[in-house]
């Protein structure tokens, strides 16, 4: 039982960089995204409870600069991890990275692929669904528990109107959310051990990927007017006086 | 253009989100269909007609235990392939959001997420759609022959365009999903309609509130406002609440005239559940919350404090005993 986590590194087109910069933009450059540590922290379980034999990691992305969250995931306590370091996956939408990231992941077989996303990170969401679809596996997202049996498995998701148990055969491709576990930080010992782990960097050439196309175009881009202006209350005004007098001020108080 | 709206329901009924989308796409004077998976109801059929559907295929589903992503995937496949659709809108769901990603895939379609509407230029469907925690808006264009995209929820209100007439109803046979895929082993019963739907004041606690007993603070401001408590998904995943009392994209979506945010970040996924609420009054430890950008009084202190203080200066003008 191979598991292989995908980390997101990767930028795209003008809109989805923007929004990549965004997720980017909470931890240093080098350092795994907290959403990707979640997924890392289940496949090393896996692994360490005897249910997986290897866990490898993969990561796209426009250059080489993110192999420090490779080193930190073999740190962690992965086994292997390989970047696609290629030109090509800047600009690509997500319908063009969906292919990229699909011929990365055929070149690693495994019995269960896993990401990380954020709850509201719908785009995640999407191109693990659409990376599903070119592979021809089943896809099971949002998952809040799961457990993995010799041909199949299990995870429990919520939905808008409760809860839902799913099972799926494997190979399958699962989305896990940041409730998941709680990731273990990596210690000097997995430090020293992650410099003997195998970490490869590929290019598409290298796996032999054709040029992937974007499905969209972007017009035009601008800001958007702020839908509310705050009033701010802090220090010596953060008082609950303040905020009865505004509750009064806005008839919340009749 | 030939436009097809999965319908999605909520306790037999199609939703708001749904019903939306079909009056949006309709009031652009396109072709616009409504696919129902189910029985369709007479009452349907005259909501989806009123919302301007000019056609509703309704396909029986296999019963349980068929997960419904791969039928309904294979069920929109065939859609494209025989009645020549070439645009295919969802709401956005936990769901949809799935389906959305394969069906793009499968037919190479450019695929659009989080539009708050649509426009017709020179005979080209264009979507806006917001980005960077909603600081960015683009005008985004499909580039292939068929299209996939995302409502963003609660982004187009369903309208009455006054078509008396009935819709053609088509029913169709759902083709069998391939043989492997996803089962559904079990489901929690259906939540209803929760008791935030219709509260007027919401006072809801998050993350931030740090520890369970500090929910009790959210409580005691909620009942002495007159309102309701709710809390953040974090909350509903640590076991501190029930999912009934849950505001976001997979909990109840609020409206109410004052929403009090304790200890809430502000991410997009809770966002999307209470921005349309009247005002919102945001507390929290940490001032660059996003939170605070999208809330029309935003204060920045210790809740452990702020909160009891509150309740008890609104019990006592009351006159209520603290």
């Amino acid at each position: 039982m191979k598991v292989v986590v995908l980390i997101k590194t990767a930028t795209g087109g003008a809109v989805d960089a923007e929004d990549a910069f965004t997720r980017a933009a909470r931890t240093a450059p080098g350092v795994i995204g907290p959403a990707d540590a979640h997924a890392l922290e289940e496949a090393i379980r896996l692994r360490e409870n005897g249910l997986a034999h290897e866990a490898v990691c993969i990561a796209l992305a426009p250059s080489s600069e993110v192999l420090g969250a490779l080193r930190e995931a073999l740190a962690m306590g992965i086994d292997r991890a390989v970047l696609i370091a290629d030109p090509a996956m800047e600009g690509a939408d997500l319908l063009a990275r969906s292919a990229l990231v699909a011929a990365a992941l055929s070149s690693e077989p495994a019995d269960l692929y896993l990401n990380c996303t954020w709850s509201g990170d719908v785009d995640g969401t999407l191109l693990w669904a659409a990376v599903a679809e070119r592979l021809g596996h089943p896809v099971m997202t949002q998952a809040r528990h799961l457990s993995l049996a010799a041909e199949s498995v299990t995870i429990e998701r919520q939905v808008e109107t409760g809860n839902v148990t799913l099972k799926a055969d494997l190979p399958c491709l699962v989305e896990v959310t940041d409730t998941i576990n709680k990731p273990r930080r990596a210690s000097m010992k997995g430090r020293t051990a992650a410099r003997a782990k195998p970490l490869a960097v590929l290019s598409l050439a290298d796996l032999e990927a054709a040029p992937a196309k974007n499905g969209t175009r972007i017009v035009a881009l601008q800001s958007t007017p702020p839908t509310r202006t705050p009033t701010l209350l802090e220090g010596p005004a953060a008082t609950a006086e303040n905020l009865v007098s505004f509750l009064e001020t806005h008839g919340f108080l009749a | 253009m030939r436009v097809l709206v999965l319908i999605e329901e909520r306790d037999g009924v199609p939703t708001g989100d749904s019903l939306g989308i079909v009056s949006h796409v309709a009031a652009l004077g396109l072709y616009v269909a409504a696919l129902v998976v189910g029985p369709a109801a007479e009452d349907d059929l005259g909501r989806l007609a009123g919302a301007g559907a000019q056609t509703v295929y309704a396909a029986a589903l296999p019963q349980e235990p068929t997960c419904p992503i791969e039928a309904r995937l294979a069920l929109l496949a065939d859609l494209q392939a025989s009645a020549g659709f070439d645009t295919f809108l969802f709401a956005t769901s936990a769901l949809s959001v799935d389906l959305a990603g394969r069906l793009a895939a499968r037919l190479g379609a450019g695929l659009i997420w989080n539009l708050s509407s649509l426009t017709m230029d020179d005979g080209r469907l264009i979507g806006r759609r917001m980005a960077r925690g909603d600081t960015l808006t683009a005008l985004v264009e499909w580039e292939t022959l068929l299209r996939v995209g995302l409502m963003r929820p609660g982004a187009v209100e369903p309208q009455t365009l006054g078509k008396a007439d009935q819709p053609l109803v088509v029913q169709i046979e759902a083709p069998k999903p391939s043989a492997t895929g996803t089962v559904e082993i079990s489901r929690s019963p259906s939540l209803g309609a929760p008791p935030l739907a219709s509260a007027g004041i919401i006072v809801a606690g998050g993350r931030g509130l740090r520890v369970q007993e500090n929910l009790a603070l959210v409580s005691d401001l909620a009942e002495a406002l007159g309102g309701v408590m709710a809390v953040s998904l974090p909350l509903v995943d640590m076991g501190w609440a029930p999912r009934a009392l849950q505001v976001g994209q997979t909990g109840a979506t609020v409206a109410p005239q004052l929403y009090i945010a304790c200890g809430i970040s502000g991410q997009y996924q809770h966002k999307l559940g209470m921005e349309r609420s009247g005002t919102i009054i945001a507390i929290n430890i940490d001032r660059d919350a996003p939170i605070m950008a999208f809330s029309d009084l935003a204060v920045v202190g210790d809740l452990s404090k702020i909160l009891p203080d509150l309740t008890q200066l609104i019990n006592k003008r009351r006159g209520s005993p603290p």
